[in-house]
Formats: structure tokens, sequence, C-alpha cells
């Protein structure tokens, strides 16, 4: 009874909650590529599970001591060599199907399915539990691209088993992989969901590790771009220091306006005129000359801002006041930077 | 002059106008599963782009003889795999032996050279009758290929695993599959293969 129990419970891990396609995202290749009608779908579906089978036994039996790095070897020759009679077979029995497929079935041999059963299961266990696995794996393999090629040849091609079913739109996009991995999305789904609904306390998703997702090197060549070949990064850095360095002096005051825009329009209103009023009096108009006060950058590009806008807001002011003459209060505003100017030099 | 336009122009076709993985679905199981541990990335891409130029090139080279030409495909198969066996333990040896190489990485190399992607490439050079530089091009572009959908992917995951719009039966694999195929449907277009729906 308790071996009973283990070989229900190896197919229902295996096959069904650990499904190799569908929550393992391996083997995937033949699945979308080939299995667009129920003949290729058989055929993948023999060889398949018949190398899964074969070759994970073998490596439980034969083997265990050998190197990882020359097991993947055997495994890959081996798969070619059990390809071999049972491509003749369907070459003989199916040849136009075989034809179609002929490509995929030399490349079942180096199935990702199968080195990773034999690695995982086969060479750290006894002979029984790695022929449950191995069938149980097969079967759940079997069933997907069943399923799969079923579902793309009768949405896909209008048929089943190569008999016109006469539907009237055929969705012939499903034949092409973008197809095989729509479908598997969706039958994923379902399956989870299945799966949920019967076991509660199993998680399908576990199978597939996301934990490391966000450790890639991608990030280390974006800060090398974003940092170590990006012209303005001195600047941003000057900027950052308080404007002290000789490059934030050379960039030109138009240039800085266009960097602290999107940081002015953040700022509420009231913020930027109590700042203006600080720092007015303080900040020359002509920036290079060497500056002596302590102001930071950010601060005195703001200044220039704030200034500008002020003088707009007062020939605005100037105009909407019919009675005071326009060129007077022009000059005016043009004179009052300079009394500013000369003032906080002296400060 | 012809020899690096060939050269480029197989690289671009593997890489891109008819990428080996996302609109063939060659090697999609090892793009998928380095996408979520892309740690291994750019060793397993030089390790892909080696042994599939290496074997191209090789079995390209094999295909000048009249009795490797007049073969079949499973002829062909034992070929391209005895060939992408003895580039295998020569790389092997020079990783493990001279470079002294941690177990980690010999794992990632046996990874690298039998995938169906490395595989299929000496194929698609058997089929489209491609010369050496052609065969060099679509070595190159296959690793290309296998570096820009695992990015892909994993940009696509990432988003995916931090969203909370993405219904509880669609979490993890089911989504993942959903992109790819997204992704592998831009490609189809890019390759130019038209659709009759």
């Amino acid at each position: 009874m308790a071996d009973k129990m283990s070989v229900r419970e190896g197919v229902r891990n295996s096959a069904v909650i650990k499904n190799p396609v569908l929550f393992e995202a391996i083997g995937i290749a033949p699945v979308v590529a080939m299995a667009v009608s129920v003949k290729t779908a058989i055929m993948l579906s023999v060889i398949a599970s018949v190398e899964l089978v074969i070759i994970e036994s073998f490596a439980c039996l034969l083997l265990k001591k050998v190197k990882q790095s020359f097991r993947v070897l055997i495994y890959a020759v081996l798969g070619v060599l059990i390809n071999m009679p049972l491509f003749m077979f369907f070459n003989r029995f199916a040849p136009n199907e075989t034809a179609n497929v002929s490509i995929f079935i030399p490349v079942i041999a180096v199935n990702s399915l199968i080195a990773l059963h034999c690695e995982r299961i086969a060479v750290k266990n006894d002979f029984r539990t790695t022929l449950v696995d191995a069938i149980s794996a097969g079967i759940g393999y079997v069933f997907i691209i069943m399923l799969l090629g079923i579902l793309r040849e009768v949405i896909g091609s209008g048929t089943f088993y190569s008999f016109d079913l006469k539907f009237p739109v055929k969705f012939s996009g499903l034949l092409l992989p973008f197809g095989g991995f729509l479908l598997l999305g969706f039958l994923a789904a379902f399956f989870k969901n299945a799966i949920k609904k019967k076991y509660p306390d199993e998680k399908p998703e576990a199978a597939f590790n996301l934990s490391e997702i966000s450790e890639m090197h991608f990030d280390e060549i974006k800060t090398a771009v974003e940092e170590d070949f990006n012209p303005f990064v001195d600047f941003f850095a000057a900027k950052d220091e308080g404007g002290e360095t000789a490059e934030a002096e050379a960039v030109p005051e138009k240039k800085k306006s266009i960097f602290k825009k999107s940081d002015k329009k953040e700022k509420p209103e009231k913020e930027k005129k109590s700042k203006k009023a600080e720092t007015v009096e303080a900040e020359p108009l002509v920036d290079v000359q060497p500056v002596k006060d302590e102001k930071p950058a950010p601060e005195r590009s703001g200044v220039y801002e704030s200034e500008f806008d002020d003088i707009l807001a007062e020939l605005e002011a100037a105009k909407a006041k019919p009675e005071e003459p326009a060129e007077e209060a022009i000059e005016e505003i043009a004179e009052e930077p300079a009394d500013e100017t000369e003032g906080g030099d002296e400060q | 002059m012809r020899v690096i336009t060939d050269l480029l122009l197989a690289a671009l076709y593997a890489s891109l106008f008819q990428n080996f993985i996302l609109t063939g679905g060659y090697g999609a199981s090892e793009a998928i599963r380095t996408a979520a541990k892309p740690k291994q990335l750019f060793r397993l891409t030089l390790f892909i782009t080696l042994f599939s130029t290496s074997a191209s090139v090789i079995c390209v080279l094999l295909e000048q003889f009249r009795r490797v030409r007049a073969l079949g495909t499973i002829g062909h198969a034992l070929i391209f795999i005895t060939v992408l066996g003895a580039v295998y333990l020569i790389v092997l040896f020079i990783v493990t032996a001279i470079l002294g190489a941690k177990q980690r990485t010999v794992r990632r190399l046996g990874i690298a050279a039998f995938n169906t992607l490395v595989l299929a490439v000496p194929f698609i050079n058997y089929r489209a009758g491609f010369s050496i530089a052609e065969a060099i091009g679509s070595g190159i572009g296959s690793g290309l290929a296998f570096a820009i959908s695992a990015v892909l992917i994993n940009l696509g995951i990432r988003r995916i695993v931090k969203s909370d719009a993405i219904p509880e039966a669609f979490r993890g694999t089911p989504a993942i599959f959903i992109y790819v195929a997204l992704l592998s449907l831009a490609f189809v277009g890019l390759s130019g293969r038209g659709m009759t729906l």
C-alpha cells in the first residue's frame, strides 16, 4: 500500500503539480515549435517519453559514478542513438509528418527535460524512484504535447487527425511558435487554478524559482552607460557638491536652466518666491565671473529663472497699468538686478 | 567584402529577423530559465556562441565531403552530435585543466553545449546551404539571439513579478508564457512572415 501511495504521489508531483512544461518551463522547444497537429504530437510524445525512460534508467543504473561533465555528453549521444530507430519507424509509416518534424526529432535528443530529470532524480535515487519519475514526467509531458497538438490542429488548421472539420474560420497564427506559447500560458493558468482548487496546500508556481530575477549584470551595464559614459555626469556631480568645480562654472546659463526646468516645476510657488528673496541679493547676473559666494549651483540657476519670471511678471503688471509709462517700468526692472548684484558682491 | 557582408547578414538573420529562440522556439527553455536567473546570462551566452559557432563551422566544412552530404537527417544528426561532443570535450579540457574553472562554470558548459539551439544551428546551416562565413554569422547570431531573448524576457518577468494587476491564476509561468508569446509575435512581424487569420 505504501509503495502504491508513493507511486501515486510521484505521478501527482512530477506529472501534475510540477508539470515539466507548464510549471517548470523545460522541454518547451519541441512543444511550441512542432506540436501543431495530432500526428506530429503523437510522434513527439512517443520519442520524448521513450528517450526519457531509457536515458533516465541508464543514468540511474550506470552513470552514478561518472562525472557530471561527462554525463551530459552521454545523455546527448544516447538520445541521438535512441532517435535513430524511432525516426526510421516513423519515416516508414508517416513519411510526410516525419519530413515536417525532421529537425526536431534529433533535436529532442538534447531536450532539457531529459538532462534535468537525469541530474535531479536519476543519479541521486534508486531505480524504482527513477522509473516512477521518468514515467510520470513522461506522462505530464505527453499530456501537454497531445493537448497542444489537438488544440492547435483544430483551431489553427480546422482539422482533426487530417480530417476536415469544415470550420468557417481558421486561426493559422496558432501554428507558429507564438501560438504555442500563448496556448501554453492559458493552459498553465487553467491547470494552476484547477490544482489550487483540488490541492489547496500545493504551490505549482514554486516549481519555477523567480527569487533571483533582479540579480542581473544588465543593471551593471546600465550603471556603466549612465555614469561612466555620460558626458554630463561631471556636471551633475558638480551641482551636487555645490557648484564649486570649474566644469560647473563653464556650463552656460541657458543649459543650466534647461536641466533644472523639471525640478523647478515641482517646487511650490511659495517656496520659489521665498528662495528668490533669499538669493536674488547675492547673485551675480553675469555668470562667467568666478563665484565668490558659497551658494550651490542649483540655487543659482533657480535665481536666474526666478529673476526672469520676475521681469516677465513686472512687465505684465506694467502693461496692465496704463497710467505708468511702459518705458520707465522697463528701465526700473533693468536696473534692479545690477544693483542687487553689486550688493551681493559686497556682502 | 562579400565574406563580411555574408557573415553580418547571417548574424542579423539569426539574432533579429529570424530570432532562433523567439520565432523558432529553439532553446526557449534555456532562455526562459536563464531570464529567471540572469546571473548566468553572460557566461552562458559566451559559451553558447562558442559552441554554436565552432560546431556550425566544422559541420559546414564536413559538408564539403560528398559522402557526408549524401547522408540523411539521422546521419547528419550523428555527425553534428559527434562534432558538438568533440568541441565540448576540448572546451571542457581547456576550462578545467588549463583555466581551472569552478564546478559551477563546468555545469554551465554542459547546459550551453547540449541544448536545442546549439544543435539546431548546424541543421539550419545544412538546410539553408550556408557558406563558412554565413555559418560563422549564424553561430554568432544564435548567441546574440539567446542574449537578446533572455534580456527581453528578464525585463518582462521583472514587471510581471511586481505587478498586482495580474490575476492569481496567471502569476508565474502562465504570465511568462503569454509575455514570451507577445515577444515571439513581435519577432515574427520583424521576420516579415505573414499570418492568414
